[in-house]
């Protein structure tokens, strides 16, 4: 059976704001309540009006999709912590002279913009409100805090800074992070 | 009721509609209807993304299956959903008995 223009245009608009897989559940969900009102004896275009008014506007429902998304809540985690983990870092560096290791200064200026790149994607993912670039930019942010943490840890590690205590406090919680970060992110790249 | 009232609930309420078996969403959002006597103001769309953060904690799980030509995606309760709506329960029927004994309680006499 086919259904009517207006749900049609519903799902159309669903589509342009969330993933493909989300749709055909909504579509499901949509139908089954347009063939309900159809049942209780609704002609078909109120049957039609009163299932997209039950179901919500896709402005609504989408951003009811955003607010309960993995992308979103990794992302909030991530933004909070990053100041935190990023202090133990400044004071690691203060405390280790950092402005003498033997790092390259476009070494430094790349990391300092791997860095910017991911508060900036986390902001966009923490608080967008369109789903996929939302989940797009947490996707990319984890990525990039993934780098940015083995960086750090595999340097340190390597010019063996691991004996002060500063240092040894803030590879702790860049461990921790990129724990926490590879735990979500087989969930946030599937809600992309 | 409208949906501000059930906030911090909807989870609860949502696992108990799943505790029979599985249901596809539409099957769930019935259930959740008349389990509140129709009384629910939600626009039922909403509680697809509900569904789907149950299913990212890991306290039910979806599968799909192909009905009457549509992909539709049915839920069930895990070992860890139905635990957590156990405790759902406990911790609201301890709070409702603290409210219920506070507010029927009858105003106390006026001491003078």
């Amino acid at each position: 059976m086919g259904r009517p223009g207006l749900i049609e245009d519903h799902l159309a608009e669903l589509a342009r704001r969330l993933p493909g897989p989300v749709v055909d559940e909504l579509a499901d969900g949509l139908n089954e309540t347009y063939l309900a009102h159809r049942r209780r004896g609704l002609d078909l275009d109120r049957a039609a009006r009163a299932a997209v008014d039950e179901f919500g506007d896709p402005a609504t429902v989408a951003a009811a999709f955003i607010r309960s998304s993995p992308s979103r809540t990794t992302s909030r985690v991530l933004l909070l912590s990053g100041p935190v983990v990023g202090g133990t870092w400044a004071v690691a560096f203060v405390a280790g002279q950092a402005w003498r290791w033997p790092v390259a200064v476009g070494t430094r200026v790349g990391f300092g913009a791997a860095v910017l790149i991911a508060a900036v994607l986390l902001g966009v993912a923490a608080f967008g409100r369109q789903y996929r670039r939302a989940s797009h930019s947490a996707a990319a942010a984890c990525l990039v805090v993934l780098a940015v943490d083995a960086s750090m840890l595999g340097y340190i590690t390597a010019i063996g800074l691991l004996d002060s205590w500063p240092v040894r406090a803030a590879a702790a919680l860049g461990t921790a992070r990129s724990a926490f970060t590879l735990s979500r992110l087989p969930t946030v790249l599937a809600g992309r | 009721m409208r949906a501000e009232s059930l906030k911090g609930h909807l989870d609860g309420v949502l696992l108990a509609c799943l505790e029979q078996g599985p249901q596809h969403g539409y099957a769930v959002i019935e259930a959740l209807r008349q389990a509140s006597d129709g009384q629910l103001d939600l626009p039922t769309g909403t509680v697809y993304p509900a569904l789907h953060r149950l299913e990212s904690a890991g306290l039910i799980r979806g599968r799909w299956s192909v009905i009457a030509g549509r992909r539709r995606r049915s839920y069930q309760l895990t070992a860890k959903g139905r635990r957590a709506l156990n405790d759902e329960r406990t911790n609201w029927q301890q709070f409702s008995a603290v409210i219920n004994a506070a507010l029927g309680s009858r105003p106390w006499a006026d001491p003078a």
